[in-house]
């Protein structure tokens, strides 16, 4: 067990080897149609979520564009 | 083209000559002719009022400049929309709560002649090139919450009251029968005349009067009819439809005003229905100051619906029921009483299934022209299985998310059908599905947890998923039968019944009650999927029963019939019962109204209360103090209105955006649950304080424009992920700035825009104020919306609450019951809500008690008398009253 985290949504997480966006996309249950993803504040295109890597002490925002109702 | 599904209830609209027929039988009581204008930049700079009859004071009230007096004390005038009024409130609903201060008074009742149903639809109304510039902005005082309520609504009706000529209408006074107005835009006539004939249910009614009214079948598209319906006779939460010609279907299709019981207003004054034609529709009927800035932002916007539609929310095919299966999936969708964010059942309801089973698609349903997002949707030749019209084909419009999350998994029902049918009568009826949802949601909880059972309900089994007896709910509440009664006039008049005359029997008061000659019932009578009755042979033999016209073996009948018709058709198991029937009590004593509050808990009475509008003959019982303060945490509701369909326990900033609401907790001021829970981009009170001003303020400007939202956020251009704050849509906003300078000629900005807002936004804080609410104890919510009030919802998140209780309270959950972990997590939530509510208050500029201050009104330029004077008291009891020179003037 690592005690090496990253911050997701400026929250504490528990960083893992080969941990990459889609992952931590797929763990958190962040299925919604309309997401931006920031690396460290840099933009990751949505094609590049599966191979993009996530290292410890990473800052990722996975932000969903909903207003609501 | 769709099918017309009309020929299934033609004979209910009845054939052109007898609609013709019924029209003979009108008496034209007023009439007036009024000049035409031209439309200066978004403003024809002048008011529509009439007056339907009854006496009250109008002393108070902007003069009117011309006038007819009709018979029976009707009075069709005009009235000026001043550069003060434009200055201060923009339009809009700025307009009407405008006009409604100056109506009222602050003890005025929402059934008093003087309340005043204002609609006004805003100076970027009716423009055609940008998506979305349809809306109407309707207010009066609410039944429910006695206090001003605001409700916007697409349709016809308001852009063509503006091309007709006018900025507003206001309807005041009470007629003393069935009255109807038509407003011909050509012609420049107005007209009050009786409706005796004409149907109540909106889809009946809108149809017969298009048909009244125009000229020609193609000249339906140029009328527009304002209803309610038969629900608002009975209940509290009446709503506005308002119509608008669908030419592919060849039928009228229904938008509403939904919130805070409008329609029960409109009723109140005898009004059956406001018609409106107007013919000559164009793009630039606003005399915009300039055309490019329109066109240029419309193409923008045309283009990113046609693009990316499809890959973001599936506006055009479904609406705003895209999102049931996302509220599902983030653990927002609400459930049984809000008290879980999904179900397993949810993939039942989902949007797919009613895209490929029953919203038509391919049809362009735009609710007013030129717009593309297009989701006005409908489910056409839908079958219906109860209430008056079962067995018909009709077109359903909707369903929209609220019907999803509200008549679906909130009452528990997962099943489509019930669904649509429910949308389809709440629609017809003129029910608000937002408060029907709740309100029905908290009875059912209120049956299952045993504090009121089958006799109590007439015997309906309230149990979750019954869509049978819910159905049947709502036909009792629109016939005005007992139980049906209670639950439609909302929740917080649900509580104060049920505390009254719902409580059980204690042991040393049963005595009053020997040699009882009633039928009680004790469980469903009939059960799923049992094709015998199980029927109670005592009925038979109730005198009481006999005299009120029950026949045992009729009744059985019907039901049996409904039975197998039904059966197999819903996932839950019990249907409807025989509702039990008492004599009148010889031990048991009547009592006045203020004798209530005295009476001994547990113990029988009858009340002589003129409100007393439930009768089984079964004497009344007080609950215990206990039952009352259950009933307080999970009653969903705020200031008497009820809570629109998000779970927002999670999210302390939808907690304040519900609570704080002015009119009451609906998310048209703020949905910041993604922003909040979610992204956590909101983290701080400051942050979420923050969020809590510019988004109320935002979406208040589209009430003051004439605008819908959903074109806001519903579409996303490809580059919004490159913005600083991509949550606004910052080009969206810019393109409504564009649109604003392109009709009304001033360029506009985000500070100018919440400038604009705050004005009536502080202003109908201040009115509320006026009529008795608008203090902190009035923002404070039920226990439920803050988060887990039970065993079963703590469990259904414990994970969530341990680590919350661990690393965040600082509390180890280990060897915790659930009840004691409960009472900690809700204390650190009710700590951490008034928090929220310190930071909001004071970024508003209001005091801890929620006053706004005299400073804050003179900076947003709202440091008029009337306003002044209502804070005033407070502000010197609470010791803000600010000294200095500056202010001397304000005190005298
Ligand atoms: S987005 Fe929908 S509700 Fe809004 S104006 Fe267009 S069709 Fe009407």
């Amino acid at each position: 067990m690592s005690d090496k985290h990253i911050e997701l949504n400026h929250r504490t997480y528990p960083y893992r080897e080969g941990l990459t966006i889609s992952a931590l996309m797929q763990e958190n249950n962040f299925n919604f149609s309309h997401i931006i993803v920031k690396v460290n504040g840099a933009l990751v295109e949505e094609e590049k979520w599966t191979k993009t890597a996530v290292y410890a002490g990473d800052n990722v925002e996975i932000i969903h564009i909903f207003g609501g109702g | 083209m769709v099918d017309c599904v009309k020929n299934e209830y033609r004979h209910h609209i009845g054939s052109h000559e007898e609609i013709m027929a019924m029209k003979a039988k009108h008496q034209v009581l007023a009439t007036y002719t009024f000049d035409p204008t031209v439309i200066e930049r978004g403003y024809n700079n002048r008011s529509l009022y009439i007056s339907v009859g009854g006496q009250y004071d109008v002393s108070e009230q902007d003069p009117l400049l011309r006038k007819t007096e009709g018979e029976r004390g009707i009075v069709i005038g005009e009235k000026a929309v001043t550069d003060f009024m434009k200055q201060k409130f923009t339009g809009g609903k700025g307009f009407d709560l405008y006009h409604l201060w100056k109506a009222v008074k602050a003890d005025t009742s929402w059934n008093a002649p003087e309340n005043d149903i204002v609609i006004s639809p805003g100076p970027l109304a009716g423009i055609t090139q940008y998506p979305g510039a349809g809306k109407s902005l309707v207010c009066c005082i609410s039944p429910t919450t006695h206090l001003p309520i605001d409700s916007n609504v697409g349709g016809y009706f308001g852009p063509f009251l503006k091309f007709a000529g006018f900025d507003i209408l206001e309807l005041q006074g009470q007629a003393e029968e069935d009255i109807l107005i038509y407003i011909d835009g050509n012609n420049h006539t107005i007209s009050v005349e009786t409706a005796p004939e004409e149907a109540f249910d909106s889809h009946i009614l809108g149809e017969q009067l298009s048909e009244m009214y125009a000229n020609s079948t193609k000249d339906k598209e140029n009328i527009s009819v304002i209803s309610s319906g038969r629900a608002a006779e009975h209940s509290y939460i009446g709503i506005l439809n308002f119509t608008f010609w669908d030419k592919r279907r060849q039928c009228i299709r229904l938008k509403q005003a939904g919130r805070g019981g409008i329609g029960t207003v409109f009723r109140n004054k005898k009004i059956k229905a406001v018609v409106i034609r107007y013919s000559g529709v164009h793009g630039d009927l606003n005399n915009p100051a300039n055309k490019g800035l329109l066109n240029a932002a419309g193409i923008r916007l045309h283009k990113e619906m046609a693009h990316y539609d499809t890959k973001q929310n599936n506006m055009r095919k479904i609406g705003t029921a895209n999102i049931i299966e996302v509220m599902d999936r983030y653990d927002l969708l609400p459930t049984h009483n809000y008290q879980y964010g999904g179900h397993p059942e949810t993939p039942k309801i989902a949007s797919k299934v009613f895209i490929e089973k029953y919203i038509t698609q391919n049809v362009p349903d735009g609710c007013w022209y030129g717009c593309s997002m297009s989701c006005a949707k409908a489910a056409d030749n839908f079958e219906l299985r109860t209430g008056p019209y079962k067995g018909q084909k009709v077109c359903v419009d909707g369903p929209e998310y609220e019907n999803g999350g509200g008549l679906g998994s909130n009452v528990g029902c997962f099943d489509p059908r019930w669904i649509l049918e429910a949308n389809f009568y709440c629609d017809t009826y003129g029910v608000d599905t937002i408060s029907h949802a709740t309100m029905t949601a908290f009875a059912q909880e209120c049956y299952q947890r045993g504090l009121i059972n089958l006799d109590d309900t007439e015997g309906l089994d309230l149990r979750w998923g019954n869509g049978y007896a819910l159905n049947e709910l709502m036909h009792h509440m629109v016939a005005g039968d007992g139980f049906g009664m209670i639950v439609g006039k909302g929740i917080r008049h649900q509580k104060r019944i049920y505390a009254e005359r719902f409580g059980k029997v204690l042991p040393e008061y049963e005595s009053m009650l020997e040699g009882r000659p009633w039928v009680s019932i004790k469980e469903p009578v009939i059960d799923k999927p049992i094709p015998t009755v199980h029927f109670n042979p005592d009925l038979a033999d109730c005198e009481y029963l006999k005299a009120e016209g029950y026949d045992d073996e009729k009744v059985l009948a019907s039901i049996k019939g409904d039975l197998l018709e039904n059966a197999g058709a819903n996932n839950d198991s019990a249907y409807i019962a025989q509702p039990g029937r008492w004599s009148k009590l010889i031990g048991v004593p009547t009592i006045g109204r203020d004798e209530i509050t005295a009476w001994p808990v547990g113990k029988p009475y009858y009340s002589d209360d003129p409100d007393c509008c439930y009768s089984n003959g079964r004497p009344w019982v007080k609950m215990t103090p206990e039952q009352i303060a259950e009933m307080e945490e999970f009653g969903m509701e705020n200031k008497g209105l009820e809570y629109s369909e998000y779970l927002m326990k999670e999210s302390l900033a939808q907690q304040g955006g519900y609570a704080l609401c002015n009119k009451g907790p609906q998310h048209d001021e703020a949905w910041l649950i993604f922003m909040d829970m979610v992204n956590n981009q909101i983290p701080t009170f400051e942050d979420k304080a923050e969020a809590l001003h510019y988004f109320p303020m935002f979406r208040t400007w589209f009430g003051l424009l004439g605008l819908c939202k959903l074109p806001w956020n519903d579409i996303t251009p490809i580059n919004n992920k490159y913005e600083a704050e991509p949550a606004k849509i910052p080009e969206h906003v810019q393109n409504y700035f564009d649109i604003y300078e392109g009709v009304i000629g001033e360029k506009h900005s985000e500070a100018s825009m919440v400038v604009q807002s705050e004005r009536v936004y502080t202003f109908q804080r201040i009115f509320i104020l006026r009529m008795g609410s608008g203090q902190r104890k009035h923002d404070t919510p039920p226990a439920r919306s803050l988060g887990p009030i039970t065993v079963g919802e703590y469990l259904s998140r414990e994970e969530r609450y341990d680590k919350q209780m661990k690393e965040i309270i600082g509390v180890d959950p280990t060897g915790k019951s659930i009840e004691e972990k409960v009472k900690i997590i809700m204390a650190y939530r009710w700590d951490q809500f008034e928090q929220l509510v310190d930071a909001v208050y004071k970024r508003r500029g209001w005091t801890p008690n929620g006053i706004p201050k005299l400073e804050k009104l003179i900076e947003i330029g709202m440091d008029i008398p009337e306003l002044v004077q209502t804070v005033r008291p407070y502000l010197k009891q609470e010791g803000y009253w600010p000294s200095g020179e500056e202010y001397a003037k304000y005190d005298e």
